[in-house]
């Protein structure tokens, strides 16, 4: 793969961090944030993985094994949340 | 009739879950023994015509039919016992409204698990020296226990209402009840918490009205009174 | 490596060496049926306890060893025998059964067992200073600070068995990027997924199960020890607590209890068509529904839970999700069942086993509908209905299978026929034993389980009928050991294949020879099997019909330094260097070793066709630590949203700016990495160098910046465990997932050194640069990791 993808990978991987953290100084709502954070943090992961992985030059079939893992694990993710108990009056 | 209002519902759905189970075991056994007598081999028998033989592999063999028959009727049948739970679950899993109004007619009591006692408090609080190690309540009465841990995780079971829940630390869960007879009964905890787990069980004393509040009179001061 | 002749190897050798699957698979066999014994006698000692009530003064053991038996029985049942005995099982034949001549990667299977040959060690030990007396499911806080902040149980043990846990979930880990990898892409050629026989197919589902459930059981593993050892407040404050444990160790846990099942459910569908002369009726639709169990069996962990105070709500869904899940397993009994019809059924001993199995899997499973119900669960929870029903599944579902499987095999294992009607009287025997044993417990479900002894005089009619049975079940084991013993001698010669299967591990004879087949079977698009072919007098890579497969000493040595390792980081540091010593020794031997596994031209691999083995076992490898991590991160999220609005101000604990850097100089690191790579494909040496050189420094300057912040850490009083309340679980969270995600940034740093020493003699340049490439995958990994570390510590 050429080179220069790979540079132009790192400057938008460099530079969302850095938007990363200057949103956190901004004043919008704190779950505003938290989502646009996040949001950066999974597409920068996404990118090494396409890129710098390669998985996007790879069958699918490979990306179907990490994909089933991020789906295993969503329930355990989710629904724990939901325990928490609720009160009683 | 049953001992608690709980142990009704719960014999209700269990007799469903049971009489099912029953029934559905015993035909699949008499199918299968059926089966297996009438074919089984003796050596004159001959090869069926799809036997496997080596060098080639199987053949697909049966319709999908039959499976999507039985499925469907399992289906049905475990909605049945899906419902049937959840009717029984909304009922046991909040206090009863009534218990909501001011002055309230149920009774709530705080039960303190530790390694390895029970402890009961009627003040409210959980702490000080109103605890008691075992249970009198009055039947007729709805009682609600809020059950918590002061180390490790216990369970706190009244085996003859089939009621129970986990006391954790940190925690606290409610259960309920309503007693509809005088007598005693065994409350256990049911979560291994120690080598001494198996001591962990008291009585529980379902009493009459006046003789409950008699007791209750002579052997408890409420929080301020 | 030796190329040796089986004449010339003396047996100690060849055993601590082998890397032969068939021989791997005869170590896991023997290893996993001693466990069974010794489990089984720890079981007797229990029923023996429980037959009649007792006093502490008429007792056979101590309520501390009582409380250690049962925990350990279970351990050492579910985890160190059901599984590694299915194994055995896998490891011989699954390559014999898709026409491979061994596993993807040899000696990485021979690791396997000797990781899980001194979790073994480890679990014993254990057991002689102190075992855990917590049961199986090591519920935190009892395993934790739950006494009055501090331990509740100091046994030494503890930590060994740990470390047992550790050893075997790597052995299991490995096993599973092996089978995955073999499965997928080792098939013989023409031999379709959709030609597999049914033990195949259930063994390359469990181990995808494996793969994403035992991560979990690892991480929670880890916390555990850090919270026991470090002073860490997962498990032992509410906020994370109870809970979070029951999940982590559940969502494991349930996946795991049918991955103990699915492979011998694969038997059973081996067995049925040999046994009733039939194909295996709807066979397609079995695998679907064993797939769909597998998958649905990661979404109903939360019926272990349903007292625990949760949501009603959740409680509900986990109702759904369950009984749902006995709507697969109803397809498989109904479906096997149907195989009957108009069949040819010849009940010899195996096929006795099988069908037995099933009739006992079918009173374990409409036994579970009832546990499905949260409301009846109000009853049944801690009881023995729930004692019975799982021993049904696992020991009448599971384990009877698998000894059917055992009389199976056998002739093709040793060349020998069993005596059939000594086997006829074990299952008998066994049968009887079995229901006699459990069926009562069914009666006593109001007893609570583990408890040392009763004083309800009702429930003891009903125990003295367990321990009775128990007693027939056990000793009917000493026939299956005496046959099998003695039918290794005197047995009659058994052909290749004594019950006329199909499969193709009958195609070879019995035993197998070193290389397995003769000539790798071809099969046709309508499942003709031919085994022409080239004849294999020389097989690929040089080897004759005289050599025993490959030898390596490097697996038992690196499992060896693991284990010491272990033990040393948790007693004495010393002991831990020498493991280190070890270790990189081993590692260095293993990595230098010529160890070329044999690959067969024209192999079915869709739909991995153009995957080589190693970066499809990488991959696996990555999919097990997605889960691990996000285990770990789940945990975190888990505890901070319980802990609300006490959590630590952005910016005011953790220093951003240092966050920031490491993250740079990762992400860097990840740059610099996949450049490697590019020079490495163009064959510049010294590009690839620089490139890793970079790497390396990059990435110690990660973890020098974070050992930096974690000493500013420390001074301020933000230690593993802090003063301040507020901050005790914050810094748990931290100091686990950092740390863990550290020691993972170490781990590449190794991997670079070796790496640079091999560069610098010239390797990795051109064809040569798949190392590189699969080094890289790790390393962005660990990178990605951290790009959700880093937000989700410092900057929110």
């Amino acid at each position: 793969m050429d080179n220069r993808i790979y540079l132009v990978i790192f400057a938008i991987l460099v530079g969302s961090t850095a938007g990363e953290v200057t949103l956190i100084r901004s004043s919008l709502a704190p779950v505003v944030i938290s989502t646009i954070i996040l949001a950066l943090a999974g597409m920068k992961a996404a990118l090494v993985a396409l890129f710098f992985q390669h998985l996007k030059a790879e069958p699918k079939a490979l990306s179907s094994i990490v994909l089933l893992a991020l789906l295993a694990i969503v329930p355990l993710l989710t629904i724990s949340f939901l325990q928490i108990p609720h009160t009683f009056h | 009739m049953a001992v608690s209002n709980t142990a009704d519902l719960f014999f209700q759905l269990w007799n469903t879950f049971l009489f099912l189970g029953i029934v559905i075991g015993a035909f699949v056994f008499a199918v299968m023994g059926f089966l297996l007598v009438k074919y089984r081999a003796n050596d004159s028998t001959p090869e069926p015509e799809d036997v496997p033989v080596m060098g080639r592999l199987p053949t697909h063999r049966g319709h999908v039919r039959t499976l999507l028959v039985s499925v469907t009727l399992s289906t049905i049948i475990l909605s049945v016992l899906i419902f049937g739970t959840f009717s029984v679950i909304d009922q046991i899993s909040s206090v009863p409204a009534q218990c909501n109004v001011t002055p309230s007619p149920c009774m709530r009591i705080n039960a303190v698990g530790e390694r390895f006692r029970w402890t009961f408090y009627y003040n409210g609080t959980g702490t000080g020296a109103a605890g008691h190690p075992v249970l009198r309540i009055p039947i007729g009465k709805t009682v609600i226990l809020d059950v918590t841990s002061v180390d490790v995780v216990h369970n706190l079971t009244i085996i003859e209402y089939k009621i129970k829940t986990d006391a954790v630390p940190g925690r606290i869960n409610t259960i309920w009840f309503n007693a509809t007879q005088v007598g005693t009964f065994r409350i256990q905890c049911f979560e291994l918490c120690g080598n001494q787990h198996w001591t962990m069980y008291t009585p529980l004393f379902a009493m009459d009205p006046t003789s409950f509040a008699s007791w209750f009179i002579t052997n408890n001061t409420l929080a301020g009174a | 490596m030796h190329r040796v002749s089986a004449t010339s190897t003396p047996a100690w050798k060849r055993w601590l060496t082998t890397t032969n699957h068939k021989d791997v698979g005869i170590l896991y066999l023997v290893t996993s049926l001693l466990f069974f014994v010794t489990a089984g006698i720890m079981a007797l000692f229990i029923r023996t306890q429980l037959a009649v009530p007792r006093g502490t003064s008429n007792s056979i053991v101590t309520q501390l060893q009582y409380t250690q038996l049962v925990t350990t029985h279970g351990l050492l049942m579910i985890l160190w025998f059901l599984s590694p005995f299915a194994f055995a099982f896998a490891n011989y034949f699954i390559p014999l059964q898709i026409g491979a001549r061994d596993l993807a990667f040899p000696r990485l299977n021979s690791m396997s067992y000797w990781f899980y040959f001194f979790s073994g060690i480890a679990m014993g030990l254990s057991f002689l200073i102190g075992a855990p007396n917590t049961g199986w499911t090591l519920y935190a806080p009892l395993t934790d600070r739950g006494c009055g902040g501090t331990l509740c149980t100091a046994l030494g043990g503890f930590d060994l068995g740990a470390i047992g846990l550790v050893l075997m979930v790597t052995s299991i880990t490995m096993s599973s990027v092996n089978f995955i990898v073999t499965i997928l892409k080792m098939r013989a050629p023409g031999m379709k997924l959709k030609f597999m026989p049914l033990f195949s197919w259930t063994v390359l589902i469990t181990v995808f199960m494996m793969l994403y459930a035992f991560p979990s059981l690892l991480a929670g593993a880890l916390i555990l020890f850090a919270d026991r050892n470090l002073g860490t407040q997962y498990f032992s404050l509410p906020q994370g607590g109870f809970l979070l444990w029951a999940n982590i160790f559940w969502f494991f846990g349930h996946p795991e209890v049918y991955i103990v099942l699915f492979p011998a459910i694969g038997l059973v569908g081996d067995i049925l068509p040999t046994f009733t002369r039939r194909p295996l009726y709807g066979a397609k639709y079995i695998v679907m529904s064993i797939a769909a169990a597998a998958v649905i069996s990661f979404i109903v962990w939360g019926h272990h839970m349903f007292v625990t105070g949760v949501n009603p709500l959740v409680t509900k869904i986990f109702t759904v999700s369950t009984v749902a899940v006995s709507l697969p397993f109803d397809v498989m009994t109904i479906a096997m069942i149907e195989s009957f019809v108009k069949a040819k059924i010849k009940l010899k001993t195996p096929a006795l086993f099988a069908i037995g199995s099933i009739a006992l899997f079918i009173i374990g499973g409409i036994t579970g509908v009832f546990l499905a119900s949260v409301a009846l669960d109000h009853d049944l929870r801690g009881g023995y209905w729930v004692v019975a029903h799982f021993h049904y599944v696992m020991v009448g579902g599971s384990a009877m299978a698998l000894i059917g499987g055992l009389y199976y095999w056998y002739p093709k294992i040793t060349g020998r026929m069993f005596n059939e009607r000594i086997g006829k009287i074990h299952f008998l025997l066994s049968f009887i034993g079995f229901n006699l044993l459990y069926f009562p417990m069914f009666f006593v479900s109001d007893m609570p389980r583990r408890i040392f002894t009763y004083d309800v005089t009702a429930w003891a009619p009903w125990n003295e009928l367990a321990t009775l049975g128990a007693f027939i079940f056990g000793g009917a084991q000493i026939l299956l050991f005496l046959n099998l013993r003695r039918s290794l001698k005197n047995g009659a010669v058994a052909g290749s294949n004594p019950w006329n299967g199909h499969t193709l591990e009958w195609s070879v004879p019995s035993p197998p020879p070193g290389y397995d087949f003769e000539q790798i079977p071809r099969i046709t698009e309508d499942g003709i099997v031919h085994f022409s072919g080239p004849s294999s007098a020389h097989i690929p890579n040089g080897h004759t019909h005289t050599t025993m497969s490959h030898l390596s000493q490097w697996p038992l040595l690196i499992a060896a330094a693991a284990f010491v390792f272990l033990v040393g980081a948790v007693f004495t540091i010393i002991i831990a260097l020498v493991g280190v010593a070890l270790g990189v020794y081993a590692l260095y031997g293993y990595g230098r070793e010529r160890f070329v596994a044999e690959e067969e031209p024209g192999a079915e691999s869709w739909p991995f066709n153009n995957v080589p083995k190693l970066k499809l076992g990488v991959w696996v490898f990555l999919g097990s630590e997605v889960i691990f991590f996000s285990v770990l991160l789940g945990a975190y999220l888990f505890v901070r949203t319980n802990v609300g609005t006490t959590w630590p101000q952005v910016d005011s604990v953790f220093n951003i700016d240092r966050g920031f850097l490491n993250t740079i100089i990762l992400l860097t690191s990840s740059l610099t990495a996949v450049l490697g790579l590019s020079f490495a494909n163009a064959g510049s040496k010294n590009g690839l160098l620089a490139s890793l050189i970079t790497t390396l420094a990059l990435g110690a300057g990660f973890l020098i910046n974070k050992g930096l912040e974690w000493r500013e850490l420390f001074s301020s009083g933000f230690t593993f465990n802090p003063a301040s309340t507020n901050l005790k679980v914050p810094a748990t969270t931290y100091f686990i997932t950092t740390g863990a995600h550290g020691i993972h940034v170490f781990a590449g740093l190794v991997m670079m050194v070796y790496l640079i020493s091999m560069t610098l003699k010239g390797h990795y340049l051109k064809e040569d640069s798949t190392t590189i490439e699969h080094f890289g995958l790790y390393w962005h990994f660990v990178d990605i990791v951290w790009i959700f570390l880093f937000p989700l510590f410092y900057l929110l």
